[in-house]
């Protein structure tokens, strides 16, 4: 028997919000959550001065986002507290999601068929910075603490997560720069395909804001500069007027269900996985190739085998060449359907984060399926002239225009190194 | 950071000031732990007079210095480490590791620092 893969619980954190609802909703209003880091002193002094930043309580008291909440409600592992933010961000995404599917509270659970893949694309690169300041200051043998290693290691929120709820099915993360999201969520549909779990807890983080973190992206050319006076208006997709992507922090996490599990224990069902694809460029470390994200395109629609597309969350991250060339990509994928599909870039609104894009995007995906409201591409006033013809979504959000009950969205990610990943998810009636 | 000059005490008067200092680091463990100290009203710090009330708690009836750092108060492997690192640091001095591993409770360490402080003394009036 085709084993079938559906989504059952989401939960996501950003600069937007807590919460896989309150993100989404902020995208439907049209909010950016892009602000200024320009008077945070490590990262001060880069060409670029815009970040999508969770706001902390040590930073601001009032309204900031109270982090602690990661490690609150598990005091049996101690050493979380010390763990670096791209770990802490993955705890309250991953608790959110498994609250949302409920699988804890179903009795027959098979927790050795539970497995955790939850990616990054530059784990604890904070930490990282800190750790080798603190030798400089201390001295190498007090600077560097013995919790360290474990606090930044990129699979420990998969082996945070296993020991906090006991999964003890394949326990992995994957990492794939900017298209550590899909890859993850592509990942953990295979172990359940390959029947080797019935569950996969699925998804990405991302802490970038270092002074590294920041100033490697910022060497590359590769963030806008020329609106840190106006931050809500740096990430620009497909604009003239943009100029470099907007680098930004946050979690999101699946939960991924075999489908005849998820109806046995009646599990609500957002979606169902229909079609992936995975390829790579094989051209150039940075600069995109359009045929390579088209083999990744085309493979996900074949798999999916319908003809029911109805928006697509691009990868879109607001640089010049590869907004360019990811909708090159789509014309050559949808030829002249194109301009009957929506298509919109939630980067607008969050900012690129990195390895957490992709499954934060594959949320907002899912419940603009379920909700039949696409999220608009904030700042688009003068689209490039590959776009003449499409609906980019600019600005404000629109609703899905057919009456159809069976349809799809596609979400794409893509990373240096060439690599390209777009997911399908198709509504699922039951 | 180091308000207190080590050197310049000896006898009980050193003895009163590293256990105070134990007491605060080790503080965050206990109460990471969850462990409640029975006879405690919340420490005001500062003065010796307070640290010698401090060194009296009892958890669970029992002494917190003699309390096991791992079967008691309940320290990992990596949680033991970073205890003695923050120790080594806060006296300027670097317990052994194979003395390390056989600390029991904060009594022996405690020893440990005095000892080491003391042989660092002599060592520097030579």
């Amino acid at each position: 028997m085709i084993r079938r893969v559906v989504v059952t619980g989401m939960g996501a954190l950003s600069a937007l919000g807590c919460g896989a609802k309150q993100n989404y909703d902020a995208l439907i209003q049209g909010k950016s959550a892009i602000s200024s880091i320009g008077h945070i002193d490590h990262l001060s002094g880069f060409n670029s001065q815009v970040a999508s930043k969770i706001i902390t309580k040590t930073e601001d008291p009032i309204n900031g986002f109270d982090i602690s909440q990661a490690y609150q409600n598990t005091p049996s592992i101690k050493s979380l507290k010390k763990a670096d933010n791209f770990i802490l961000y993955a705890m309250i995404a991953t608790q959110e999601a498994i609250d949302d599917s409920q699988i804890m509270e179903y009795r027959s659970l098979n927790k050795n068929r539970v497995g955790v893949s939850i990616g990054s694309g530059v784990a604890g690169v904070c930490l990282y910075e800190d750790t080798i300041e603190k030798t400089r200051v201390k001295g190498k043998r007090l600077g560097i603490s013995p919790f360290f290693l474990p606090s930044f290691l990129l699979n420990m929120p998969s082996g945070y997560i296993s020991i906090k709820y006991g999964f003890r099915g394949p326990n992995d993360s994957v990492v794939a720069a900017c298209a550590t999201g899909n890859y993850s969520i592509i990942n953990a549909m295979r172990s359940i395909l390959l029947n080797e779990t019935d569950v996969m807890i699925a998804g990405s983080c991302e802490a970038p804001l270092s002074t590294i973190g920041v100033g490697g992206f910022c060497a590359m050319r590769a963030l806008s500069t020329a609106y840190n006076d106006k931050p809500e208006s740096a990430s620009r997709p497909w604009d003239q007027g943009r100029d470099g992507f907007v680098i930004g922090e946050g979690a999101g996490t699946l939960v991924l269900e075999e489908y005849e599990h998820a109806k046995k224990r009646g599990a609500h069902i957002y979606a169902e996985i229909t079609g992936y694809g995975a390829s790579a460029d094989a051209s150039d470390i940075t600069s995109p190739d359009p045929s390579g994200a088209q083999i990744s395109m085309n493979n996900a629609l074949s798999m999916h085998g319908k003809d029911n597309i109805s928006y697509i969350n691009a990868h879109g991250t607001s640089t010049y060449v590869g907004d360019i060339s990811e909708i090159k990509a789509m014309h050559g994928v949808f030829g002249d359907n194109l301009s009957s599909i929506p298509i919109s870039s939630t980067k607008s609104s969050t900012g690129h984060l990195l390895g957490a894009a992709g499954s934060v995007e594959a949320i907002y995906s899912i419940i603009a399926l379920n909700n039949r409201v696409l999220p608009p591409t904030l700042n688009l006033h003068n689209p490039i002239d590959e776009c003449a013809g499409l609906n980019m979504i600019p600005l404000a959000a629109q609703n899905i225009a057919t009456k159809s009950n069976d349809i799809a969205v596609m979400s794409n990610s893509f990373g240096f190194g060439g690599t390209n990943t777009s997911i399908i998810f198709n509504k699922i009636d039951i | 950071m180091n308000e207190v000059n080590y050197f310049s005490l000896s006898g009980n008067e050193l003895r009163e000031a590293i256990t105070k200092k134990v007491l605060d680091i080790l503080d965050e463990y206990i109460e990471s732990s969850g462990l409640k100290k029975d006879n405690c009203s919340d420490d005001k710090d500062i003065n010796s007079e307070i640290s010698e009330q401090k060194a009296n708690i009892l958890i669970n009836g029992k002494n917190i210095l003699d309390l096991h750092l791992v079967d008691e108060v309940g320290l990992d492997s990596l949680s033991l480490v970073e205890l003695l690192m923050s120790v080594d640091e806060e006296f300027g001095i670097s317990i052994e590791e194979d003395v390390a591993e056989h600390l029991n409770n904060s009594n022996e360490l405690i020893d440990k620092v005095v000892e080491l402080i003391q042989a660092d003394k002599k060592y520097n009036a030579n």
